[in-house]
């Protein structure tokens, strides 16, 4: 099994060249400003930028269907709900229903359903180019370089390795109870079953941890993780930074003053 | 000349209050390569991860290289013995093969340069030079068997120590294992629960029973006692027994 955020990480474009550090530091701040936005005019727009971004990087766009359907099935209720809980302010165009008397449904609500949901899917679109355009390991580590604290990024690193292992222990012993015979159903002894299923996992990765930290100051580790890092910054990263930090300030500039 | 590994009287009680090692005392010359023997839960493992103060001792005195076994001494001790643990998904914890391998040489703050170069040796000699960049997930069980041995060699310590190098692997991975340890220069320790891979590394066995060393004896002489093998949990010779006994229906 491979991780799947980088799969496409070997094809080339002009977001897969940039320096990792900039294209996180300048993606996390432009995905942060998406998420300030006011005016759905603004955000819509933001949305074309970010479709654009992810064309540029070249990464399948099916690929990037399955996120968006799990972003959408997520915020899909938001739809229903808003509409029906939001705070009544006066103008807003509101239904009533002739034969249930306590329901109304406030078309605000629609637009605020729809201004997050467009906000969710552009964050994801702009997310697919940060991470899916570097190895993991490599995007984690120029965090590092980001200032991120160290015990972050081993937190990071040790999750990407041990998640694989995590899961085929994970399916070994789901083996294990399918070999003999165990059918899960609406009984106590499913939910024993479950319950002996979940406490193995959790003591077998405990034991795990212990034996990997070992392993780790057999090696001299001291509690900081040594990252080598041999990125040099070239002129083009320097510039489509700049080119993006221009692009969220102008937007923030129309969202905020010219709206 | 002193001892490469001199442990003396040494006791340590787990603190769920199995006791698991009850005076062990044994000396260790600098190259020799010494087989650790016994029944599952002697204390073998138990032993050797004293020899780099992952435990401490709880009474006994523990000498590396000239070095006791102290706080301040800890570093320098674990660059000069290396131990390669059973299961390769624990020891290799890195996204890949080479920062696995730069893992031990980084902590030790040496150069980049030399780093780099101790690296691409260790990987060469074990044959993974070209899969330095994969993930260790991404490797078979023999490949990062040997991973998990470059992770230590990278770092050249006096000592090495394996804790069951070729459990689990096949038979030709098996004599890939065993041919690397038997020409490896260093002082070794091998844990093995399996004749044919002492017979080729060790000369010399020291067998461990109920937390004390039993017995020390050459390879030969182990390997001629079945009485003591069958005590020791490592009589395969019933396997050829059995053979025998069907050779007339083959
Ligand atoms: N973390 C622990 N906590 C408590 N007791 C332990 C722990 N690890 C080992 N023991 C116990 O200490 C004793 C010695 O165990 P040790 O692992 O050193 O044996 P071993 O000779 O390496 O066995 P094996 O051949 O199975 O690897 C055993 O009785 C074992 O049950
Ligand atoms: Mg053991």
């Amino acid at each position: 099994m491979r991780p799947d955020i980088d799969r496409y990480w070997k094809l080339e474009s002009s977001i897969h060249n940039w320096d990792p550090r900039f294209k996180i530091f300048t993606l996390v701040i432009f995905a942060f400003a998406i998420s300030s936005l006011h005016h759905l005019s603004a955000i819509v727009i933001c949305f074309f930028f970010c479709l654009l971004l992810h064309k540029l990087s070249k990464i399948p766009f099916s690929f990037s269907l399955k996120r968006l359907a799990a972003v959408t099935t997520f915020i899909g209720p938001f739809f229903l709900i808003m509409p029906l809980t939001v705070i009544t302010k006066a103008g807003d165009t509101i239904y009533y229903f002739r034969n249930i008397p306590y329901l109304e449904l406030n078309v605000r609500g629609i637009f605020l359903a729809l201004r997050i949901y467009i906000k969710a899917v552009s964050i994801v679109l702009v997310m697919i180019p940060m991470f899916g355009t570097n190895r993991f390991d490599i995007s984690i580590k120029s965090l590092e370089k980001l200032k991120v604290p160290n015990s972050m990024v081993q937190m990071l690193l040790f999750s990407y390795r041990y998640i694989f292992v995590f899961l085929a222990e994970f399916k070994q012993m789901l083996l294990a109870m399918k070999i003999r015979k165990f059918k899960p159903s609406a009984n106590i002894h499913t939910l024993k079953t479950y319950g002996n299923f979940l406490g193995t996992l959790l003591v077998r990765s405990f034991e795990r941890t212990e034996e990997v930290y070992q392993a780790m100051l057999s090696r001299g580790y001291k509690g900081i993780l040594k990252i080598p890092f041999h990125y040099r910054a070239r002129f083009s990263d320097y510039l489509k930074s700049v080119l993006i930090f221009s692009i969220t300030f102008f937007i923030l500039f129309y969202d905020r003053i010219l709206l | 000349m002193s001892p490469i590994i001199h442990i003396e009287n040494l006791h340590f009680t787990y603190p769920d209050g199995t006791v698991a090692l009850r005076g062990v005392t044994l000396d260790i010359e600098e190259g020799e390569s010494i087989g650790l023997v016994g029944k599952n839960g002697s204390g073998k493992s138990t032993l050797i991860k004293h020899l780099n103060g992952l435990y401490f001792p709880e009474k006994g005195q523990i000498v590396i290289d000239g070095l006791p076994l102290t706080e301040e001494n800890i570093t320098a001790i674990r660059a000069k013995l290396g131990i390669v643990f059973q299961d390769p998904d624990n020891q290799l914890f890195c996204p890949t093969v080479y920062d696995d391998v730069a893992f031990g040489p980084l902590n030790m703050d040496m150069e980049e340069k030399v780093i780099a170069q101790k690296v691409r040796q260790a990987l060469k000699k074990m044959d993974l030079f070209d899969l330095a960049d994969r993930s260790p997930h991404e490797l078979s069980f023999g490949q990062r068997k040997r991973a998990a041995i470059a992770t230590i060699l990278s770092l050249h310590p006096k000592v090495m120590i394996f804790d069951e190098p070729t459990s689990n692997l096949d038979p030709k991975n098996e004599a890939v294992i065993a041919d690397i340890l038997a020409h490896l220069l260093c002082t070794r320790i091998i844990i093995s629960h399996d004749l044919p891979i002492l017979y080729q590394t060790c000369p010399k066995i020291v067998i461990m029973k109920e937390g004390i060393i039993d017995k020390i004896l050459s390879i030969e002489e182990f390997l001629s006692d079945r009485q003591l093998l069958r005590e020791h949990g490592l009589d395969f010779t019933f396997k050829c027994d059995c053979c025998h006994e069907h050779k007339q229906y083959v």
